[in-house]
């Protein structure tokens, strides 16, 4: 019993010396690993306009989780390679942090769960659960009958998530001004 | 008292690591907030053995409700209130606290709850929500090898990276004049009720979940279950190994667990089931799930005694089942199953049928 407490102890100590970086450090970590390190990042607070923001949010049955959102404009010289969006989504109790890079045509490169604040349900933030999303086009991702892969003991969390990331797809369409589309999509 | 002290230690150190995050887009990201929740589930049971009448009833099992609380990122509360059967006078009906609980969570590697927790002990425990499993009532398993749901006050510390999930709980032991050849250790739960904290219980568990979809795990509990001036404490362990796969459709679950126990007439408790499924919603190209499946357990509350012989046939179940599970949204459940429960000693079969709805959210 005494053994195991010590090496318990040990384990504690070891993981308490891991240091977190702030959610701007971590995602522009994540950008940079999925965009290359050289490539020029301009962030900014995009403010949601309250008719787009109602429209999103009726059709993907979830609220955004304020006025605004976090963007990164992601370029290389003068091309603008992509964007990368921030919310947050609710999960059963605490927010989670998620972030999705499009190209400009809507392309999703990569998504991340940036902060998972739950003890548990956290098999969402795995990179092998979130690659299925990468790779497809705005298109695709919002085929009416499209399943996603399931996660044991964790339905609120999945569900949340990927109605996040098809609302933060719905946004960037709207940003990329493809408002017909997006009413074509009712 | 080893434990208190290491238990003591770790909480010190751990203490000393907090640092306060002073980044604004946290902050900006982040506002308190109360959140509710809850599951519930409504069960129609139907039962007989040989060509007796049958018994049927309707309950509405359980109806939960959560509530959290969240201060900061890190500082949270969170708690279950549980009504058992619609119903509590005179011993009927059970209203229970599972969960109440301070979360600070440092890190996704590290964090701590402090009240009512939950030691992490085999799949339901933790995860019990009516639409994650198939059956109207949970495994025979999930009640009499691992007594969910099993809640205490105590200490918990957990954490996860992409390969491992990990918890280790520090909690009220047994009561060990409640263990019992017929009910192995659910009985002897104290349930936080002026717990005895002269014995901890200390479970430690670690789950593979590297590829989403699948879950393997194992987990032990240890304690000594207090006696008294007529009967002696009973050292205990508790091992059990858990498996899930949700991958192409193919829905599966197995538990395995043995409680050995010292100091007793009862040595062993041992048992497992297996669960397999198809979701067939593919095919049929809905959203919603439908998903038959079948099941193979068998259980053995003591399995091992001193004496021997016929006690250890007489707790000793072989049970079969098939059924259909409909969930039109992930959170709903609508399920019906029929099974066989045999009985080793008398060789008395029991014909079980079951229909349910559930819900969580």
């Amino acid at each position: 019993m005494l053994m195991i407490g010590k090496l318990a102890l040990l384990f504690l100590i070891l993981l308490g010396s891991i240091q977190a970086g702030t959610v701007k450090e971590d995602t522009e970590f994540v950008i940079h690993a999925v965009m290359g390190p050289e490539v020029a990042l301009e962030f900014e607070r995009y403010e949601l306009e309250l008719a787009i923001k109602s429209e999103l949010e009726n059709r993907f049955k979830q609220r955004f989780y304020g006025d605004e959102v976090y963007r990164w404009q992601i370029s290389r010289g003068d091309s603008l390679l992509g964007t990368a969006l921030l919310d947050n989504v609710m999960g059963k109790a605490m927010p989670i942090t998620i972030l999705v890079i499009f190209d400009p045509e809507g392309m999703i490169l990569g998504t991340d769960v940036i902060r998972y604040r739950e003890a548990i349900g956290g098999e969402v933030s795995n990179p092998r659960w979130q690659k299925q999303f990468t790779g497809l086009s705005t298109e695709t991702l919002l085929e009416k009958d499209r399943r996603i892969d399931g996660i044991t003991g964790a339905t609120i969390s999945v569900r949340s998530v990927h109605r996040g990331i098809l609302k933060l797809a719905g946004l960037h369409a709207y940003m990329q001004q493809k408002q017909p589309y997006l009413g074509a999509l009712k | 008292m080893k434990m208190f002290k290491c238990l003591s230690i770790v909480l010190t150190l751990f203490a000393s690591t907090l640092i306060a995050s002073d980044d604004l887009l946290e902050e900006s990201f982040f506002e308190a907030k109360t959140t509710l929740g809850g599951y519930g589930e409504l069960h129609f049971n139907q039962s007989s053995i040989s060509n007796a009448d049958s018994k049927k009833s309707l309950d509405f099992h359980r109806f939960v409700m959560f509530y959290s609380h969240a201060w900061t990122p890190e500082w949270s509360f969170k708690a279950e209130l549980e009504l058992e059967h619609n119903f509590v006078s005179d011993g009927e009906g059970e209203l229970e606290l599972e969960q109440a609980y301070i979360n600070y969570q440092r890190s996704t590697q590290l964090g701590v709850q402090v009240g009512v927790v939950l030691p992490s002990v085999g799949l339901l425990n933790e995860y019990h929500e009516p639409p994650l499993f198939f059956s109207v009532e949970r495994p025979d398993y999930a009640k009499y090898i691992v007594p969910t749901t099993w809640f205490g006050n105590g200490v918990s510390v957990y954490g996860r990276n992409q390969i491992i999930d990990y918890k280790i709980t520090w909690m009220e032991g047994l009561d060990g004049t409640d263990i019992s050849h017929k009910n192995g250790i659910r009985s002897a739960r104290m349930k936080g009720y002026k717990s005895n904290a002269d014995q901890l219980l200390l479970n430690a568990r670690i789950n593979y979940v590297g590829s989403p979809g699948v879950k393997f795990g194992v987990s032990w509990s240890g304690t000594k279950a207090m006696g008294d001036e007529l009967k002696s404490d009973i050292p205990l362990n508790l091992i059990e190994f858990h498996g899930q796969i949700n991958k192409a459709n193919f829905i599966s679950s197995f538990e395995y667990g043995q409680i050995s126990y010292a100091e007793t007439s009862l040595q062993k408790s041992e048992g497992y089931y297996v669960d397999v499924g198809y979701n067939l919603a593919s095919f049929l190209g809905t959203p919603a799930d439908l998903v038959p499946w079948f099941r193979l357990s068998d259980y053995n509350t003591a399995t091992e005694t001193l004496a021997g012989g016929d006690e250890e046939k007489e707790h000793h179940y072989t049970i079969w089942k098939i059924g259909l599970s409909y969930r039109p949204i992930p959170e709903i459940a609508l399920k019906v199953d029929y099974g066989v429960k045999t009985n080793e000693l008398s060789g008395v079969d029991e014909t079980l049928f079951n229909l349910g709805a559930g819900y969580m959210f």
